[in-house]
């Protein structure tokens, strides 16, 4: 076995899963958590966390499949993060209003949210909140404290869904336990 | 060519995995132990070499060798640390290091829910895939030395 | 031009409903006007005249499922069906021979209106009612609505939100129908 070909294989092996398949999957979870808890807010939060943890294993596949270097500013965080939308969700964001430590993700439609129409008792649900989530448990892998929330949802009548990352802080490795 | 151990630390330093195929002295401490002290030493290590350096470390990657063997390190963005003990003639470990991660620790620790991260892998599936992927590789199959 | 859109669920309950209002009558052209006043004559009470109606017509669609089911290869009863090559147009995937038609051809007819059936494989029903105008629907247009239909309860199951046998309530869905009912 020669390991320049294992190595390639894994570059160009991206399993495909139906996107309805996926979309109605992801429509029962949220139905499912919003059917358990009582307030809509427990719903956001119980779908931040789900992404969060989502966030910090798909990282790794994500540096395993592409071998990027470490990013150099933000900018070049939110163009991977753009990419890898790409990759694993077939969406393309475009990114804007771009600073030194916050950006936007842009998305025409709500991710997942093709065939989802909020009922009244849910209005303040987020739907998508699992890619803030994501967003988030990815960045803290890498060493970035950020902070990711949905501002604009088209589930709610906004021209487009929009999804703000604020960049707080550089994490450190933690120093061995028990070693000073 | 030759392969001795190697250790997976996760990025807050835990012994995630400990496997060996040609160690020919066993160690005089339990692996928990030995594992804090190869941690301890190749955290200051790392450390003084960011310092010192003269060029700017790109790729988290580094070795030192003694006149018996050589200890290879790879640190993955996410800070997942792989330090694989070869003989002296092994080249490009890390290639090797950065495949384990790719297509074991990835494939069979991250994509498998029931594995914690953080602590230390008992999957049987991964220890086999180790082995299959340590053993076909150039440094563990030819005989040159 | 359709009159009255209705689904009806698993158990023979209507799941939603929708006639053309009287306000809607009235802001229709002159020209249509005329029969509309004819058909208003007829109809004092439209929204209990249609149930009428849909409901009737269920009997009928049962009794065509029944010998659907029996008789494969069943391509509605050719002594309703205006045109006897009905099945090309169904059969998209080309294994229409083998399954039931899902589009059960026109139910029951009246001089100033007539009902068309559909059934889903999973015994949904829908009924669309046409009011009889000078210009004929052709037999394809009306297979259109049916799958324009189709498709918009499709994607309405989708929707997570949507219970399965409850009475619709959908915006999307309501547009469809309302470019249905307003002849596309």
């Amino acid at each position: 076995m020669s390991r320049q070909s294992t190595s390639s294989r894994i570059t160009a092996d991206s399993k495909k899963v139906n996107s309805e398949l996926f979309v109605l999957t992801y429509g029962t979870l949220v139905q499912q958590l919003v059917k358990d808890y009582e307030s809509v807010e427990d719903v956001n939060k119980q779908l931040e966390r789900i992404g969060y943890n989502i966030g910090l294993r798909v990282i790794e596949d994500f540096l395993a499949r592409t071998n990027y270097p470490r990013c150099t500013d933000l900018r070049d965080t939110a163009e991977k993060i753009q990419a890898a939308f790409k990759m694993y969700l077939n969406a393309t964001p475009s990114l804007s209003n771009v600073t030194a430590d916050e950006f936007s993700l842009v998305f025409e439609s709500t991710p997942f949210g093709e065939f989802t129409e909020l009922p009244d008792a849910c209005a303040n649900l987020k739907y998508c909140n699992v890619l803030p989530g994501v967003i988030r448990g990815a960045c803290e892998m890498v060493q970035m404290d950020v902070q990711a929330y949905v501002i604009a949802d088209t589930l709610k009548g906004d021209n487009a869904t929009e999804i703000r990352v604020r960049f707080i802080k550089k994490l450190h490795d933690a120093l061995p336990a028990g070693e000073d | 060519m030759t392969i001795h151990n190697l250790y997976i630390f996760d990025r807050n330093g835990t012994l995630m995995y400990y496997g060996e195929w040609n160690r020919k002295k066993a160690g005089t401490m339990n692996k928990e132990e030995e594992g804090k002290l190869v941690y301890g030493m190749l955290f200051s290590l790392r450390s003084f070499l960011e310092k010192i350096s003269p060029l700017d470390l790109k790729d988290n990657s580094f070795c030192y060798r003694t006149s018996k063997y050589k200890m290879n390190y790879w640190e993955s963005p996410t800070g997942v640390k792989f330090v694989m003990n070869t003989d002296l003639s092994s080249p490009n470990v890390k290639d090797l290091l950065r495949l384990i991660y790719q297509m074991v620790y990835v494939e069979y620790v991250v994509k498998n829910p029931v594995c914690p991260m953080g602590e230390y892998i008992h999957s049987e599936l991964f220890a086999q895939k180790l082995d299959e992927v340590v053993k076909s590789s150039l440094i563990y199959t030819s005989k040159t030395s | 031009m359709a009159v009255c859109v209705c689904v009806i669920g698993k158990d023979n309950g209507p799941i939603y409903m929708r006639s053309r209002s009287r306000a809607d009558e009235l802001s229709q052209t002159v020209e249509h006007n005329l029969s509309q006043m004819a058909f208003r004559g007829v109809t004092a009470n439209t929204e209990l005249q249609y149930n009428f109606i849909v409901s009737s017509a269920l009997d009928i669609i049962e009794e065509r499922a029944l010998v659907g089911s029996s008789a494969s290869g069943y391509k509605g009863n050719p002594s309703l069906h205006p045109s006897a090559s009905g099945g090309a147009v169904g059969s998209i995937d080309g294994q229409q021979l083998a399954t039931r038609e899902l589009y059960l051809g026109a139910l029951t007819a009246r001089e100033e209106y007539k009902v068309y059936g559909y059934m889903t494989n999973t015994k949904i029903k829908f009924v669309i009612v046409i009011e009889e105008t000078s210009i004929p629907l052709r037999e394809n247009d009306i297979r259109t609505m049916f799958r324009k239909l189709h498709s918009a309860f499709c994607d309405l199951m989708s929707n997570p939100f949507y219970l399965p046998g409850s009475s619709i309530n959908s915006k999307r869905f309501d547009a469809v129908v309302t470019s249905i009912m307003s002849g596309q």
